[in-house]
């Protein structure tokens, strides 16, 4: 399955869309998705508490695979 | 002792005025030694209320309550061509109307009435229009030169159509070069030792077509703003807001409370927002719930509340089209409404006089009456020295 790359997106919308599409997300469901640094700083901490870990590798100089869990 | 301040350069409505004024009279009844002072500055046409048949009421009621005073700005009122007889004696024994000493008196005097030595010396304006459509971009820069003139710090943020403020080379055939007049305080602030911080929101920037280079970490210049004119993260915006120091909008509110010894003078100050627009016709809702959330994430206490046409968000249930680029309001404040510190609240009033109610797809909102809100402003500002109020 392609992962999308939300490079594109603002901050804010990003952390909106994350948000609406995490609170769909049902136990142990994974979401992988590339984003920039600037984005990967943003979503770090909210996205690391209250049922959710967070992990993201660095793959280019602003990209990032990051992946949401939810627990 | 808790004092309000309301600052209305743009026209109240009496919807607006009935629930502000019943929201006031609340905290009367609690202990009449509770509040210490309301203040009304008011510009623009905001001024037209005090001759405007329809808000006569609302005035007087207002005015005679002895902790309430209403500074008015003479210059603007002279500009719209409102004399003092114009405006009901009831009224004009009680209004402060400052002499025009020059176009800034307005603004030295609300400066003077609401910086506190307890807070930074810094005056912030955030800007939501664009120069010329607007006259409030005027009052920007009447409100940041006055800052500059009592050697305050003047920061501008540009948020929305704001942005466009910064924008470089603009040539109004008939208006105030507002471009222009940012670059002079920049010079004119740098006289005094004093720093003029202008910051734009790059999502609005982007969307609205602001090229982009990278200047450092945070801020980032772009070739189609002035200089110093920076576009940054909203975050970078929302940190300004975790700081204690005074910031104003063209409608704007702020509640101040001293002689408590539990108050957290450092604590950043909590954060009102009243969302007054329907959903989609404007960027007024989709600005004002991104701004909340910003503000939340930053761990400043942030309450929103619909109201007026706000309630219009809540309303229905909205479908789009899958190819549809647009933030379903509705989709996007159930997403965020369980972030730490941030909830939302409708105003029952409104939605009753709308004939509407909430949609059964809304989670976590609670609706409040006027009681209610007064309440909710009470909580909110509850150890904490400084507790802002925006309206979207």
């Amino acid at each position: 399955m392609k992962i999308p790359d939300f490079t594109e997106l603002t901050c804010t919308n990003l952390m909106v869309k994350l948000k609406i599409i995490t609170k769909r997300m049902i136990q142990n469901e994974k979401l992988a998705f590339y984003s920039s640094r600037e984005q990967f700083d943003n979503i770090k901490k909210p996205f690391s508490k209250n049922n959710f870990s967070l992990e993201g590798n660095k793959i280019d100089d602003n990209k990032y695979h990051v992946i949401i869990k939810r627990h | 002792m808790i004092s309000f301040f309301f600052f209305f350069s743009e026209k109240i409505s009496l919807e607006r005025f009935d629930w502000i004024l019943n929201c006031l009279s609340n905290f009367n009844l609690h202990n009449r030694r509770e509040l210490n002072s309301i203040n009304f500055f008011i510009t623009g046409e905001a001024i037209y209320t005090l001759v405007d048949a329809r808000y006569q009421k609302y005035w007087i009621q207002a005015i005679s309550r002895l902790d309430v005073k209403c500074y008015v700005d003479s210059h603007e009122m002279q500009i719209i061509g409102i004399k003092q007889s114009d405006i009901n004696k009831a009224l004009t024994d009680k209004i402060i109307f400052l002499k025009i000493k020059d176009k800034l008196e307005f603004w030295k005097v609300f400066l003077e009435k609401n910086r506190d030595i307890k807070t930074k010396l810094v005056l912030g304006f955030i800007q939501f229009n664009g120069p010329y459509m607007h006259r409030n971009s005027v009052y920007s820069c009447n409100a940041l030169e006055a800052a500059i003139y009592k050697g305050m710090k003047p920061e501008l943020y540009a948020y929305l159509d704001g942005l466009h403020v910064g924008h470089r080379d603009q040539k109004p055939s008939a208006f105030l070069n507002v471009g222009q007049k940012l670059i002079t305080l920049t010079e004119n602030a740098k006289v005094k030792g004093l720093e003029f911080l202008m910051l734009g929101c790059s999502r609005c920037g982007k969307a609205r077509g602001y090229a982009k280079v990278k200047q450092d970490e945070s801020y980032y210049y772009s070739g189609d703003t002035i200089p110093s004119f920076y576009l940054c993260n909203l975050n970078e915006i929302v940190r300004r807001f975790e700081e204690n120091h005074l910031i104003i909008s063209p409608f704007f509110g702020g509640i101040q409370q001293d002689n408590n010894k539990e108050l957290d003078y450092q604590a950043s100050p909590p954060i009102l927002i009243f969302i007054t627009h329907g959903p989609y016709a404007y960027e007024w809702t989709f600005g004002g719930l991104s701004f909340a959330m910003a503000c939340a994430n930053h761990d400043i206490k942030t309450r929103v509340v619909f109201i007026e046409d706000g309630v219009y968000s809540l309303a229905g249930d909205q479908q789009f089209l899958q190819d549809e680029k647009i933030f379903n309001i509705q989709e996007m404040l159930n997403g965020i409404s369980d972030i730490e510190d941030l909830y939302f609240y409708a105003y029952s009033p409104s939605l009753k006089m709308r004939n509407s109610s909430i949609s059964s797809s809304i989670e976590n909102i609670k609706t409040i009456n006027a009681k209610e809100l007064s309440e909710l402003i009470r909580n909110t500002m509850k150890s904490t020295y400084h507790t802002r109020i925006m309206f979207f």
